[in-house]
């Protein structure tokens, strides 16, 4: 049967099923999840940004990279739990990209020589691209609910 | 059975299909221009610490790497907000089609 031939019934099938689904359903606990290493991401920016050597340096805020790794890596295996969710999937492996590539510049302010604090400065661009980079995550994951 | 007014029926969905997409089509618009200025400004920071030395260039690498996974969050965003609101508008024209269509010949859509 041609492609042209098939159309009227696959216009009746669509007709028949009663509506069609192009993105995943929302996920309450991938939302939570989600808000929650936003809060935990900008509270630890705030932590380093008013801190001192030896508190402000990587070494003795290694702990959080895993944290958020983890994290992450939850975000992650939910969002691939869902059919037609590449689009979270893409962010989420963009969010942890982010944890990885700022765990890399903290080290290298760390490793200076002299050893220096991330400035204020330094971390206002970072700060801002995890608010946008989580919050377009949240804003996606709400849309899902589709008005409900 | 009675016959269905293809046109009327046909003009219905089709204003609210432009309806739904219109309306989401504005948030979405919206949406970007914010978060659009916040990468230039973010792009601008970034320039003025190489500028004047508080980072090097491999540091200012890593920073546009991160700004760069932000934009792609956002665009994500816009994506997926899209596709849903193309659903909702193909669900909600067949909404009206099935309908008209039950009302027509009685036949059970699941509309």
């Amino acid at each position: 049967m041609s492609r042209l031939a098939k159309l009227p019934l696959i216009v009746l099938l669509v007709l028949l099923s009663g509506c069609i689904t192009l993105m995943s359903p929302y996920d309450e606990k991938f939302d939570q999840l989600a808000s929650d290493l936003q809060r935990k991401v900008s509270t630890q920016i705030e932590a380093i940004d008013g801190a001192d050597a030896p508190d402000c340096l990587y070494a003795s805020n290694k702990a959080f990279y895993d944290d958020a790794r983890v994290d992450a890596s939850a975000l992650a295996v939910r969002a691939a739990s869902h059919e037609l969710n590449s689009e979270t999937i893409r962010q989420v492996e963009a969010l942890t990209d982010s944890i990885n590539t700022f765990e890399e510049l903290h080290k290298s302010a760390s490793n200076a020589t002299p050893a220096r604090c991330m400035s204020s400065m330094e971390l206002s661009p970072i700060r801002r691209a995890f608010d946008q980079t989580l919050g377009a995550i949240i804003k996606l994951e709400v849309a899902k609910k589709r008005g409900k | 059975m009675s016959a269905i007014d293809v046109n009327a029926v046909g003009s219905e969905a089709a204003k609210k299909i432009i309806e739904i997409l219109t309306g989401a089509g504005k948030d979405v618009v919206s949406y970007a221009q914010i978060e659009g200025k916040k990468l230039a400004q973010s792009a601008a920071e970034i320039a003025q610490l190489r500028l004047t030395g508080q980072i090097t260039d491999a540091e200012m690498k890593l920073h546009i790497r991160i700004q760069k996974n932000a934009s792609i969050s956002v665009l994500m965003a816009i994506k997926g907000i899209s596709k849903i609101a193309v659903e909702q508008a193909i669900n909600a024209a067949l909404k009206i089609i099935g309908t008209a269509v039950k009302g027509a010949t009685g036949l059970p859509f699941p509309v």
